[in-house]
């Protein structure tokens, strides 16, 4: 998965149009950042990088950009 | 085939009367695969909901109680804690004297206990008629603004006939338990213990960490149905049906991709009543009855999974 990709992805996640998300805004600034969301991105870390994300970690991003870091592509 | 009874409260909660916690109800439907939900109305118990699928059963088959001669219920939301709800339900149904009744706390794998018990107890002499009993009403414990709970979940109970005909047809079963999950879907302060299992739950209020369910099925659903296909000496192929604990859709359909099971083999039944806990494969299985999906021969894969944690599945052949 490229960055592009997933960032295309964190869009659909948050409900966003493309090129609407902006990497170093607050996750809590975003309406569709909660619980399902967090589904939706262990689903993500799951099937396309192959990796765990437990709700700590989660938790603990607080912009996009952690999340694209945690990713390490 | 499946003799089952259901019943879901006449209360129904759609996602229109939701949109108060935020979310549209497109939005919810599209992130829970659900429409609508029945609650339970203040005066309504799960062993009213018990009782009425029971009646169901007996009027949708012609069943005779005076037969029965093992009750199970399953329930996360007794009405007593004593004496035990299943002695008022087998009151209710006006059941011979002479028979055993048993309740048992489980959830989403509840259903899965009920038929292996039942299998054991059939095959090994102890009961010949059993009727297996789930419900739940887990809108008493959900807080009105809580919500992922309260989109997600629906009240109902259904009735199962279980004789030597049916556990014969059924396979063996495995089970999985790992209490480390117990804060992760739970009620604090529901019972005695003043040991709070979730600070982030409010007291007598279900609190769900659905990530880290989420991942307990990530981590455990696949390799569960590896072990449940090789102790039935049945390969993946082989299964005509997979029957999933009906938890959400999202849910749902991840699992379905990452197992790699085509749509055609993995029905699905929350639209319209949401998650029923114990009930979900009861209420899937009574729908694909009902539908006439099922052909003589057939294998069905159920598995049930959450709560506890706790994991149970099997090979029935229908």
């Amino acid at each position: 998965m490229t960055r592009e990709e997933l960032i295309e992805a964190l869009e659909d996640i948050l409900m966003l149009d493309e090129g609407e998300l902006e990497t170093d805004k607050s996750l809590e600034s975003y309406e569709d950042w909660d619980s399902m969301s967090y589904l939706s991105l262990i689903a993500l870390f799951d099937g396309k990088l192959g990796k765990k994300l437990d709700i700590a970690t989660i938790k603990g991003f607080k912009t996009p950009q952690d999340i694209i870091d945690s990713a390490a592509l | 085939m499946f003799r089952i009874g259901t019943c879901l409260p006449g209360k129904i909660v759609t996602n229109e009367d939701l949109k108060y916690l935020g979310w549209s109800a497109k939005k919810i439907y599209a992130k829970t695969g659900i429409r609508q939900r029945h609650c339970v109305d203040k005066d309504e118990t799960a062993l009213d909901l018990a009782q009425s699928a029971c009646d169901d059963l007996f009027g949708k088959y012609g069943i005779e109680r005076e037969g029965i001669d093992y009750l199970l219920y399953c329930t996360q939301s007794p009405d007593h804690i004593i004496p035990a709800s299943v002695n008022l339900l087998h009151k209710r149904l006006g059941l011979r004297s002479e028979i055993a009744s048993l309740e048992y706390n489980h959830g989403c794998s509840g259903y899965l206990y009920g038929l292996s018990l039942a299998k054991a107890l059939i095959e090994s002499g102890m009961a010949s008629r059993l009727l297996l009993v789930t419900a739940d009403t887990y809108s008493r414990y959900i807080d009105a603004n809580d919500r992922a709970n309260k989109t997600i979940f629906g009240d109902g109970a259904t009735a199962t006939l279980l004789e030597a005909t049916d556990v014969a047809k059924f396979g063996s079963f495995i089970f999985e338990t790992n209490g480390e999950g117990a804060c992760n879907l739970c009620v604090n302060r529901s019972g005695l213990s003043d040991e709070i299992l979730s600070p982030e739950g409010m007291e007598k209020k279900l609190y769900m960490n659905g990530g880290e369910i989420f991942n307990f099925t990530l981590e455990r659903v696949p390799s569960a149905i590896a072990r449940v296909l090789e102790k039935n000496d049945v390969s993946f192929e082989d299964i005509d049906h997979f029957a999933f604990h009906q938890a959400n859709d999202f849910m749902l359909e991840y699992l379905r991709q990452k197992l790699q099971v085509p749509a055609e083999k993995f029905p699905k039944y929350l639209e319209n009543i949401g998650n029923t806990v114990s009930s979900t494969i009861p209420f899937l299985l009574n729908d694909l009855n009902g539908k006439g999906t099922l052909q003589r021969g057939e294998k069905l894969l159920l598995i049930g999974f959450g709560v506890g944690y706790s994991l149970g599945a099997t090979v029935i052949e229908y």
